[in-house]
C-alpha cells in the first residue's frame, strides 16, 4: 500500500505496511496478547518509545522549554550557542523553545486529522463493503474519484479558498481530501470479513447490521484499523508540514511546519542557521517514522507470519 | 466479459465526475485571475487602479452563465482544446503543458520505476534473509527516510551539496546557456541538474516499495506451495524469484500502476523547492496565479492518467486472477 | 516603483530559435564572448552561466517566468519578459523618487493651457530595424491605446480627447483639465507604427524580435535564460557600456537568494535578511545595495464600519502601533517609519507642509493612545478589553496576502501592539486574489495596503482619497478601498489637477496632508523598500542615496537610466 505514496505527497502516506493478505489469522489473535506481540517487536518497541517521548513533549513542551514562547527579545538570527542550543529566529525567538512548543500543534493536528480520516474511511468503507450492490457502486465511485484527484494540489486549492487558515481549517481540509485511500482498503477488508462464516451466520440469525459490524467485524479488524490510523496520522503530519511550508497554514501559530516556513522566509540557510531548518524537519521525520515502526508490530498482530522470531 | 464492460462503465463515469469537479473547483476560488496576476506587480510596488481593469479586458475572462461555460468546457476537452493560459498569456495551455511534461515524465518516471525495481528486489532479499543484518538495517533506515518531508530533504540537499559544497547546481532543470536539444552537452546538463531532485524522490520513496514487498513476500514464503518447492530441493534463487516473488508481486501491481499514473502530476513540493521545470512546479504556480485554464488541464491530465493506469492494472489483475472476475465488485 | 511599466511595454518577430519546446535547435553558446572563465569553479560552470563570463556583461536576477520563460517581448502581453523594458522607451524618464523629469524620446514639453500639452520629439532616433522614429509613431502609439482599450492600463483615454502629430510636435488635448496626466503620458512606451499597424490582436501577438528604440535588442533565448545585446543604432549608444545582459530564470525565493549570495548575479531585486552578512560581506569591496522607499505601507481600516469610522479611534491606533519595531523586525531595519502626511520622505520633501509636527510622524505613545480613547468615550472592561460604543469588546482582523512574510510579521507586531490598549487583532492570510477581492468589495475590517510611489503625490492621493472611488460596500472599486469621503479633499484634488502652477499645487498638497495627518484615512506604517543588490565589480555608477537619479530596480523604466549611467571599470 505504500506504493500509493511513492509520491509521499499523496495524503495517506501509507506508512502502514499492513498487507491484509491473511487477516484470517488476525481474527484468531487474542486482543489481550496483542500488545505483547507489538512490544516484542524490536522496531515497534523503538517506535513506541520515540512516540512516547514526543507525546510527552507535546504535553509538557511549554514547561520543558528554556524560555517563554512569546519572548522575542533575544539577539536575532544567531547560530547555535550555549544559551540557544538551536539558535534564534530572525524575530529574536529561541528556536529550541519553538520546537518544544510546536510539537503540540503538529502532533494534535496530525492525530486528530488521522482520526477523522479513519472515521470517514471506516464508515464509508464498511458501509460500501457490507451492503454491496448499488450502495457499494456509488461509494466506490466516490472513493475512486477522490483517489485520482491529485491530493496535495487539491488541498492547496481548498486551502486557498478558505479565508482564514487556523488549525481547524487545516484539519478540515486534510480530512476532506485524505480519506479515500483508507476507505478503499477498509472496504476490501470488509468484503473479506463479511463473507466469513460467522458473519453470514449472524446475518441469517437476523442480527442488525450495526450489531454485526460492531460486535463481529470491528473487533476482528481492530489491528488492521489501527495500522491504517497510524498510516493516516503519518500522512497528515507530512501533509500539514507541506501545507504550512507553502504558507497555507496559519503562520502566527508555532508548529514544526510553520517553523520551516519562517526559517525559509528568514533565509535561515543563507545565514548558515541549518539547525533552525533541520530540527523541525527531523522531528517530523522521527514522529512519522515512529508510527511506521509501531506498525511493524501491529502488522505482526494482524498477521502472525510477520512476528519476529 | 461483463467484468470488463462494468470496468469501462466505471471508468467513463469516473472521468465525467472528475472532469466536472475540475470545472467546479477553480471557480470556487475567491477573486478572479486578473486580481491574482496583479499580485506579481503589487509586490514590486503600488499598482494603479486602471491596470487591473485593462488586464481583465485582455484576458477575456469567461462570460455567460456557468451552464454555458460548462458546455463549452466539455466541448473543448473533447477536442483537446484547453484554451489560453493566463499566466503565460498568450501561450496556449497545451503548449505550456507539453513544455513541462517531458521533464516530469523523464525524471519522476525513471526514478519511480527505478525506486520500485530496487525497492522490490531489496524487499525480496530482505524477506528471504529475514531478521538478518540487511533486513533489519534496510527496513529501519528506509522507514526513516520514507518519513522525511519532501521539501525538507530537498532544502537540506540544496544547502549542503549545492550551496556549501558546490557539487551540484542550486536549482533549475538545465543550464540556461544551452538550448534544449538532443545533444550531448544539453543532456549532460539536464542529468547533472536532475541528480539532487532524483535523490529526493528516491530516498523518500524506496522505503515504501521495500517494506510492501518484504511483507508480502514473507506471507508468500509461508504458503504451502513454497514449502513444497523448497522440500523438492529447488535452488533458493529459483524459489525466491520464480515462485515467491512472482506471487507476492501481484497485489503490488495495482499500487505501482497508480503511482505511475501519479507521475504525470510530478512531485509538487520537490519541484517547487528545486524550481524544476516540470508539471508539479507548473501546478503550484498555476494555483497561485489562479490560471484556471492551465489548472483545469493539469488536473485533467493527472486524473485521466491515474484513471487509465488504474484501469489497466484492473484489467491485468483481472486477467491474472480469475477470482476477481467472479466477485465482480472487488476492485 | 514599477508602477504601470511592467504592463505597458513592447514586441517583435522570430529569431527562429525555438523557445518553448524541447524539439529542434542546436546548442548555442549563451553569448559571443570568448573566455569561459568562472568565478565559482568549473564544477558548476554549467549552472552559473554568465555571471562573470566577461567583464562587459551583467547577469540580472529579476525575471521570474511562470515558472519558465516564454519567448515573448510584446509590451502589452501580461506575461511579457522583463527585458522588454530595456527595448522600448518612453517620451520622458520620470524619476519616481523625486518626480524629476529627464527628456528621453522627447526633448521638451509645454502646457499651452491646462487642457493642451505640446511635446517636442527628438530628431535622429532610429528604430532598431533601421527605420527612422518620428512624431507619427508617438501619435500612433496613443491612437493604438484608444483603439485597444485593453492595452490602456493607465486609463489615458478617460482623460485624453485627441492626440495629433505635426512635424516634430505632438499635441495632446484633454477632455477636462488634467495636468498630472503628464506623468502617465511621459512614461507610456512608444511603439513603431510600421510594425504594429498591421497587428489586429496586440495582446495575443508573440514578439520574439521586438522593434524598439531602446539600448538593447534580443540576443539569444531559451526557456531558462535569455540575453539582450547592445543596440548599435541606439541614439545615445556612446553612453551604453554594458555589451550583454543575461536574464536567467529567477526560480523560487529560496534558491534565488542562494544564487545571489554565491555571486551568480550582478544585479538583483530580492529581500535578503541581514544583508551585511549574507551579501555584502561575501565581497565587501564590490557587493553593494540600496533600498530606497518605493511606496507607503499602511493599515487601512474599513471606514464604513464602527469603530473604524471614528478619527479619534484611528488616531489612538496610530499612537499605539510600534512602527519602529515593524521597521526593525519585519523589514530588518532597512526601511524608515512612514510620515502620516502620505509622502515618501525625503524624496518628496519639496511637497511637505512644514507646519506638520515631527514631519508628520506619529511617535509611539501608549499613554496618549489610551487617553485619546478615554476622552473619545471608549471604556475598558474588567479584563482590560477595550469596548466599543455598544459595549462589546473590540476585536478585528487584519488581512495580509499569504506568503508576504514581511507584511505578515508587520501584522503580527500590530497585533501585539494593540493588545496593550485592549484590542484583539486576528491576522488573516488569504491568497492575494482573495485579499484583493475583499478590499475591492469593502468586505474587510482592516488590511495592510500599499500606496504612493508615484512621480507626483497627486496620483497617490487621488487614488487613495477621492470619494468618487468610494463605492458602497459590496460594489467593487479599485481605489480608495478604505472608502474615505471628504468634500474638502475632493476639491483640493480637483484644483491640483487643473493647476499648472507649482505654488497652487503645493497649496492643495498641504491641505490634503493635513487631512491625512488629522483624519488618518489610513494609518501609515513604514516605507516599502525597492530591493536592489548590485555588484560594482565590472561596472560603477549605480544610483545611490547621494545620487538618486533613478530607483535602482532592474524592472520598469529605471534600467534605461541606469544602463546609460554605468561605467566600465578600467
Amino acid at each position: 500500500m505504500k506504493l500509493d505514496s511513492l509520491n509521499s505527497e499523496s495524503f495517506v502516506n501509507g506508512a502502514s505496511t499492513t498487507t491484509g493478505l491473511s487477516s484470517a489469522k488476525a481474527e484468531e489473535a487474542k486482543q489481550a496478547g496483542a500488545f505483547r506481540i507489538v512490544w516484542s517487536n524490536r522496531k515497534a518497541r523503538f517506535g513506541i518509545i520515540v512516540l512516547a517521548i514526543f507525546v510527552f513533549i507535546a504535553i509538557f513542551g511549554p514547561w520543558l522549554a528554556p524560555y517563554s514562547i512569546s519572548d522575542t527579545h533575544f539577539p536575532t538570527s544567531m547560530g547555535p550557542s550555549a544559551a540557544h542550543w538551536l539558535g534564534t529566529t530572525q524575530t529574536g525567538q529561541d528556536v529550541l523553545t519553538q520546537l518544544l512548543c510546536g510539537a503540540r500543534v503538529s502532533m494534535f493536528v496530525g492525530f486528530l486529522s488521522g482520526a477523522i480520516v479513519i472515521a470517514i474511511a471506516l464508515t464509508i468503507g464498511f458501509v460500501a463493503g457490507y451492503f454491496g450492490g448499488w450502495v457499494d457502486d456509488v461509494l466506490s465511485m466516490l472513493m475512486n474519484v477522490m483517489l485520482v484527484l491529485p491530493g496535495l494540489p487539491l488541498m492547496i486549492l481548498i486551502a486557498s479558498y478558505i479565508p482564514s487558515h487556523g488549525i481547524w481549517e487545516i484539519i478540515l481540509v486534510m480530512s476532506l481530501t485524505g480519506w479515500a485511500f483508507g476507505g478503499r482498503t477498509l472496504r476490501a477488508q470488509m468484503l473479506t470479513l463479511s463473507r466469513r462464516d460467522y458473519v453470514i451466520a449472524a446475518r441469517f440469525a437476523g442480527e442488525s447490521p450495526l450489531r454485526i459490524i460492531f460486535r463481529e467485524i470491528l473487533p476482528n479488524s481492530l489491528s488492521y484499523i489501527i495500522a491504517n490510523f497510524f498510516g493516516a496520522v503519518t500522512g497528515a503530519i507530512l501533509a500539514e508540514a507541506g501545507l504550512e511550508f507553502l504558507g497555507l497554514g496559519n503562520p502566527s501559530i508555532t508548529s514544526w511546519g510553520t517553523m520551516i516556513y519562517w526559517a525559509q522566509n528568514g533565509d535561515a540557510l543563507l545565514e548558515g542557521q541549518w539547525a533552525w531548518v533541520l530540527a523541525p524537519g527531523l522531528c517530523i521525520a522521527l514522529v512519522a517514522s515512529s508510527l511506521t515502526f509501531i506498525n511493524f508490530g501491529i502488522d505482526a498482530v494482524a498477521n502472525p507470519r510477520l512476528q519476529e522470531d | 466479459m461483463r467484468y470488463f464492460l462494468r470496468k469501462i462503465g466505471f471508468l467513463l463515469l469516473t472521468v465525467w465526475v472528475a472532469v466536472t469537479l475540475n470545472f467546479v473547483l477553480p471557480r470556487l476560488m475567491p477573486g478572479n485571475p486578473a486580481q491574482a496576476m496583479m499580485a506579481k506587480f503589487a509586490q514590486q510596488g503600488p499598482v494603479s487602479p486602471s491596470q487591473e481593469k485593462a488586464l481583465e479586458l485582455m484576458l477575456g475572462l469567461p462570460t455567460g452563465s456557468l451552464w454555458s461555460q460548462y458546455w463549452s468546457y466539455l466541448g473543448n476537452i473533447v477536442h483537446f482544446n484547453f484554451g489560453t493560459s493566463y499566466s503565460y498569456f498568450p501561450e496556449s495551455v497545451s503548449n505550456v503543458i507539453l513544455t513541462a511534461l517531458p521533464w516530469t515524465l523523464i525524471l519522476v518516471g525513471i526514478v519511480t520505476i527505478l525506486q520500485f525495481v530496487v525497492g522490490t528486489l531489496c524487499g525480496v532479499y530482505a524477506a528471504w534473509n529475514r531478521g538478518k543484518k540487511f533486513d533489519s538495517t534496510a527496513s529501519v533506515m528506509l522507514s526513516f527516510t520514507a518519513a522525511f518531508p519532501y521539501f525538507w530533504l530537498a532544502l537540506a540537499l540544496i544547502y549542503f551539496l549545492a550551496y556549501l559544497a558546490k557539487w551540484f547546481p542550486i536549482s533549475g532543470g538545465y543550464s540556461g546557456s544551452l538550448h534544449p536539444a538532443f545533444q550531448w552537452s544539453f543532456i549532460a546538463s539536464a542529468v547533472y541538474h536532475s541528480i539532487l531532485p532524483a535523490i529526493t524522490i528516491f530516498a523518500t520513496g524506496i522505503g515504501g516499495s521495500l517494506l510492501g514487498m518484504r511483507n508480502n513476500m514473507i506471507n508468500t514464503l509461508g504458503e504451502d506451495y513454497i514449502l513444497l518447492a523448497k522440500a523438492e530441493g529447488l535452488k533458493n534463487r529459483v524459489v525466491a524469484l520464480r515462485y515467491a516473488a512472482r506471487n507476492a508481486l501481484l497485489p503490488i501491481v495495482t499500487n505501482f500502476a497508480m503511482s505511475l499514473g501519479l507521475v504525470v502530476g510530478g512531485s509538487l513540493l520537490m519541484e517547487t523547492v528545486f524550481a524544476y521545470p516540470g508539471m508539479g512546479y507548473l501546478l503550484s504556480t498555476a494555483v497561485s496565479n489562479q490560471d484556471y485554464p492551465l489548472l483545469q488541464a493539469l488536473f485533467l491530465c493527472i486524473t485521466v492518467s491515474v484513471l487509465v493506469a488504474n484501469f489497466i492494472a484492473d484489467l491485468i489483475s483481472g486477467l491474472l486472477d480469475p477470482r476477481l472476475r467472479r466477485g465482480a465488485t472487488t476492485s | 516603483m514599477a508602477k504601470n511599466t511592467k504592463l505597458v511595454v513592447s514586441m517583435v518577430v522570430a529569431l527562429g530559435l525555438a523557445g518553448t519546446t524541447l524539439a529542434g535547435c542546436g546548442t548555442v553558446p549563451m553569448n559571443n564572448t570568448a573566455g569561459n572563465t568562472h568565478a565559482s569553479g568549473a564544477s558548476n560552470a554549467a549552472e552559473t552561466g554568465a555571471a562573470s563570463v566577461s567583464n562587459s556583461s551583467l547577469t540580472i536576477g529579476v525575471d521570474n517566468g511562470s515558472p519558465t520563460f516564454t519567448d515573448n517581448f510584446n509590451p502589452y502581453a501580461p506575461s511579457t519578459r522583463t527585458g522588454t523594458n530595456y527595448i522600448y522607451e518612453p517620451l520622458f524618464f520620470v524619476n519616481n523618487i523625486n518626480g524629476k523629469v529627464t527628456p528621453w524620446l522627447a526633448t521638451a514639453y509645454k502646457w499651452e493651457n491646462n487642457k493642451k500639452l505640446v511635446v517636442t520629439i527628438r530628431n535622429g532616433v532610429k528604430w532598431n530595424d533601421g527605420k527612422p522614429f518620428s512624431a507619427k509613431d508617438v501619435a500612433f502609439t496613443f491612437q493604438y491605446l484608444k483603439k485597444n482599450p485593453s492595452l490602456d492600463s493607465q486609463g489615458l483615454w478617460q482623460v485624453l480627447q485627441s492626440v495629433t502629430a505635426s512635424g516634430n510636435k505632438v499635441t495632446f488635448t484633454m477632455k477636462t483639465p488634467d495636468v498630472p496626466v503628464f506623468y502617465q503620458i511621459a512614461s507610456t512606451l512608444i511603439i513603431p507604427q510600421h510594425v504594429w499597424a498591421t497587428i489586429s490582436n496586440p495582446a495575443k501577438a508573440v514578439m520574439k524580435n521586438p522593434v524598439g528604440t531602446g539600448p538593447y535588442v534580443v540576443g539569444s533565448f531559451t526557456p531558462y535564460q535569455y540575453t539582450l545585446t547592445k543596440n548599435p543604432k541606439y541614439w545615445q549608444a556612446n553612453k551604453v557600456q554594458v555589451d550583454t545582459l543575461n536574464f536567467p530564470v529567477l526560480g523560487n525565493n529560496q534558491t534565488a537568494t542562494l544564487k545571489l549570495a554565491s555571486g551568480q548575479w550582478d544585479w538583483a531585486t530580492l529581500f535578503l535578511p541581514d544583508i551585511q552578512k549574507t551579501y555584502v560581506s561575501r565581497d565587501p569591496s564590490t557587493n553593494k545595495y540600496w533600498f530606497p522607499a518605493g511606496g507607503i505601507i499602511s493599515l487601512a481600516l474599513n471606514l464604513t464600519k464602527q469603530p473604524f469610522n471614528d478619527p479619534q479611534f484611528r488616531k489612538a491606533l496610530a499612537y499605539a502601533i510600534d512602527k519602529q519595531q515593524i521597521a526593525n523586525q519585519a523589514e530588518d531595519g532597512y526601511v524608515d517609519v512612514a510620515s502620516q502626511a502620505g509622502l515618501i520622505l525625503p524624496g518628496q520633501s519639496q511637497w511637505l507642509d512644514a507646519s506638520l509636527p515631527n514631519k508628520g510622524i506619529y511617535p509611539l505613545n501608549i499613554q496618549k493612545a489610551k487617553q485619546i480613547l478615554k476622552s473619545a468615550g471608549y471604556k475598558t472592561n474588567s479584563q482590560g478589553q477595550l469596548l466599543d460604543k455598544s459595549g462589546k469588546p473590540i476585536t478585528f482582523s487584519v488581512e495580509v496576502p499569504t506568503g508576504w512574510s514581511d507584511w505578515i510579521q508587520a501584522a503580527q507586531i500590530i497585533q501585539s501592539s494593540l493588545k496593550k490598549i485592549g484590542i484583539t487583532v486576528n491576522v488573516s492570510t488569504p491568497q492575494y486574489a482573495a485579499y484583493s477581492e475583499n478590499l475591492a468589495s469593502g468586505q474587510f475590517d482592516g488590511a495592510l495596503l500599499s500606496f504612493g510611489g508615484t512621480a507626483s503625490p497627486y496620483t497617490s492621493f487621488q487614488t487613495l482619497l477621492n470619494s468618487s472611488f468610494a463605492t458602497p460596500v459590496g460594489q467593487s472599486t479599485t481605489a480608495n478601498q478604505e472608502r474615505f469621503k471628504d468634500k474638502a479633499v475632493d476639491q483640493a484634488l480637483q484644483s491640483w489637477e487643473q493647476s499648472t502652477s507649482t505654488a497652487q499645487q503645493k497649496k492643495s498638497a498641504s491641505e490634503i496632508e493635513n487631512t491625512m495627518y488629522n483624519e488618518l484615512p489610513v494609518i501609515d506604517l513604514f516605507y516599502g523598500a525597492t530591493w536592489s543588490e548590485f555588484s560594482t565589480k565590472n561596472f560603477t555608477g549605480w544610483p545611490s542615496a547621494k545620487n538618486p537619479y533613478a530607483l535602482p530596480s532592474p524592472y520598469g523604466q529605471p534600467p534605461l537610466m541606469i544602463l546609460t549611467h554605468l561605467k566600465r571599470n578600467s
